[in-house]
């Protein structure tokens, strides 16, 4: 009975999602109509060879990269909210982003002006280093971390992602302060994240990672379910805390830091997204809001990232200020509607 | 008289925390306890004397510090966490953050040790669940979220939860904490219709020690230093045991009545002439204004409670000073004029 109140939402937000799709693809600084879009995909003759280059070359990783990135950031930023039991928990709450950009600060600020250039030595393109750096840091924190997440409560975690994000923090800003200006307008513009950098060949490798993440959410909804109760009712019902605790931040920050990695520290989205499923299907239960923030995070990334994009204008815009703009509302939006977050976190 | 296998079996429990360095915090050592099905057992003491250990070290979510804790006859030591989750369950006294869950979905939680790894519910699911909100007579809040309900009601909800876990033991902490008294009452009820009718053990701590006289089928009594008295309430009040455990210098046990008598020394003398309720709370009245009833010193008030056409009137006596009052409200009133001017 409860279920069929919701089931109608899901065909409206594909259709939306689908919709955000077509028009990420369609417009930007040369609009392409959809008989044109059709045509590029098919590889029809009749198109303009131009425009099909733009729609297969840029558009559509483009338009791929913000949807899967989206959905990730969405399903991480709920996994943090439930297991933390924070409404303002984000995917980056164990400091994950914070590791990425000591990654990239290393590469771009350190190493960089050392002469060190891992795109002669690796033979990497400069945008795989940077991936590969941010990606690496992420990875360190996390590791930290998750060896901590055994011996400590998750307040303690909480407060010791924040702590580490500090501590990083500061040496990042050291990093920058001995740092040339032309050097940290490169590290800037990593820090503003985008889709747009995306090619086949990362498409490549970071789609299949962002899909088996999202895969394996799956089993674990029934094990955020018993977290809604927090983790002694968890433990009563038969859960075992400590590989629950793993399963789920392991997950959580991996698809995060995947994020992180390819497309820069994107924020709001995490947080902003669950909210709005929440206030949509007025549930907590994670099988229905699981499927929702993968296409509502699909869905706010896709017009984020459109508008970032400014069609018509002669300019574009960082992304990290749209997602801002976008998602602060949602959830000044979803905290009036619910009355206050209490409710969806109790207390 | 062991009629029946119990439940739930301690044997030499000692419970506690283990602080740094291996220390032990010990809360209570070598308890030797057994539920057994159909009981309804109240775990009494005063704050602080570990009550909330117990249950949670019983519940599974503390270690012992030593000893074992039989279920169903078999070792928790030996059996997986799923597995025990289906012989206990518990309600925490903690105030928990539900969610934004119907009453439905929260008790659906319960089934979590009896699904599968997708958390589907299955017919036999769904009929234990509304099986468990029937039994605490809340089916009617199954479509309310949870966040909406009233503390009693929330609490029903929580109770059905552990049901709906189908464990044959009940682990309550303090589930009247927060409920006004007709709520305690119909809580209680439902408890012992849950042990009596459908044959679960069911041990709850609690501060309520007058409900608990009443309702309670077997009384654990922890006092301070963690020892535990296991007994019949009735038992236990007429040897002075509750006595014991919860006197202090302000606290009066009164055997009589069956409950605590604040404690205030008698500065006046006076004798209550009457029967029934009337003469009862009459009593109650003085007490609390100052008076004792001892024979020995002559009193100093006579209160003679009078019936006449249903209607109930105090005569009051206090040396030369004589009055009738209509309420009990006017004879309090009179009397603490009176002994002010003294």
């Amino acid at each position: 009975m409860v279920e069929r109140k919701y089931s109608y939402w899901f065909p409206v937000l594909g259709l939306g999602v689908l919709a955000a799709i077509v028009a990420n693809v369609s417009l930007g600084s040369v609009w392409i109509s959809v008989n044109e879009l059709v045509g590029a995909l098919v590889g029809s003759e009749d198109t303009d060879p131009v425009k099909s280059s733009i729609v297969i070359e840029f558009r559509a990783p483009r338009a791929l990269t913000a949807a899967l990135a989206g959905a990730a950031l969405s399903v991480s930023g709920l996994m943090m909210q439930t297991v933390f039991r924070n409404p303002l928990a984000d995917p980056f709450v164990l400091g994950v982003n914070s590791g990425a950009s000591l990654g990239v600060a290393v590469v771009l600020l350190l190493l960089a002006p050392m002469g060190v250039s891992l795109t002669q030595e690796l033979g990497l393109s400069g945008q795989m280093a940077m991936v590969l750096a941010a990606t690496g840091g992420a990875a360190a924190v996390l590791a930290v971390l998750l060896l901590f997440a055994r011996r400590v409560d998750v307040m303690s975690l909480l407060i010791l992602g924040l702590m580490i994000s500090y501590g990083i923090g500061s040496i990042v800003s050291l990093l920058m302060f001995y740092s040339m200006a032309d050097r940290l307008q490169a590290f800037f513009f990593w820090s503003y994240g985008n889709f747009g950098n995306m090619t086949w060949s990362q498409l490549k490798v970071f789609a299949p990672v962002i899909g088996v993440g999202l895969l394996a959410t799956v089993p674990l909804i029934k094990l955020l379910d018993a977290f809604l109760l927090g983790e002694h009712y968890a433990q009563s019902m038969g859960v075992d805390i400590t590989k629950a605790r793993l399963a789920i931040l392991g997950c959580a920050s991996l698809l995060a830091g995947v994020v992180t990695g390819f497309c820069g520290p994107i924020g709001f989205l995490g947080i902003a997204a669950p909210h709005f499923c929440r206030f949509l299907f007025r549930t907590s239960e994670h099988r229905i809001l699981l499927p929702a923030s993968v296409l509502v995070g699909a869905g706010i990334a896709l017009l984020a990232d459109l508008v970032a994009k400014a069609p018509g204008l002669e300019t574009s815009f960082p992304l990290n200020a749209i997602t801002a703009l976008v998602g602060a509302p949602v959830i000044i939006v979803a905290l009036l509607r619910q009355r206050n977050l209490r409710k969806a976190f109790g207390g | 008289m062991r009629t029946e296998a119990s439940l739930l079996e301690t044997e030499r429990l000692s419970i506690g925390y283990r602080l740094k360095g291996g220390r032990e915090s010990l809360v209570a050592r070598t308890l030797s306890l057994e539920l057994k099905r159909g009981e309804l057992v109240c775990l009494l003491g005063p704050n602080g004397v570990g009550k909330s250990t117990l249950i949670r070290t019983l519940a599974g979510l503390d270690e012992p510090l030593s000893g074992r804790i039989d279920l169903d006859g078999q070792d928790v030591r030996s059996l997986s966490p799923r597995q025990r989750a289906r012989m206990v369950s518990v309600v925490l006294t903690e105030n928990v953050a539900v969610g934004m869950l119907s009453a439905y979905a929260l008790v659906a939680l319960g089934r979590h040790p009896h699904t599968r790894w997708t958390g589907n519910l299955l017919a036999e699911d769904r009929e234990r669940i509304e099986w468990a909100l029937r039994a605490v007579g809340a089916e009617d809040l199954a479509d309310r979220q949870v966040g909406e309900l009233s503390d009693g009601e929330r609490q029903k909800v929580m109770i059905a939860r552990a049901l709906a876990q189908d464990a044959s033991v009940l682990l309550l902490d303090e589930p009247t904490a927060f409920v006004d008294l007709p709520r305690r009452v119909e809580l209680m009820r439902i408890l012992s219709d849950l042990a009596h009718r459908d044959g679960i053990a069911v041990l709850l701590s609690s501060h309520d020690l007058e409900l608990a006289l009443r309702c309670a089928d077997k009384l654990w009594l922890m006092g301070a230093g963690g020892a535990i008295q296991v007994g019949s309430p009735e038992g236990l009040a007429l040897n002075g045991q509750i006595a014991a455990v919860f006197a202090s210098d302000s606290l009066d046990w009164d055997s009589e009545q069956g409950n605590f008598r604040l404690y205030r020394e008698a500065k006046f003398s006076a004798r209550v002439f009457g029967e029934g309720e009337a003469a009862l709370w009459t009593r109650r009245a003085l007490s609390r204004i100052g008076f004792g009833f001892s024979e020995a010193d002559g009193p100093s008030l006579e209160v003679r409670i009078i019936r006449n056409e249903g209607k109930t009137s105090w005569r009051v006596r206090a040396g030369d000073r004589a009055r009738d009052c209509s309420s009990l409200d006017a004879l309090i009133e009179w009397v603490q004029r009176n002994l002010d001017r003294k």
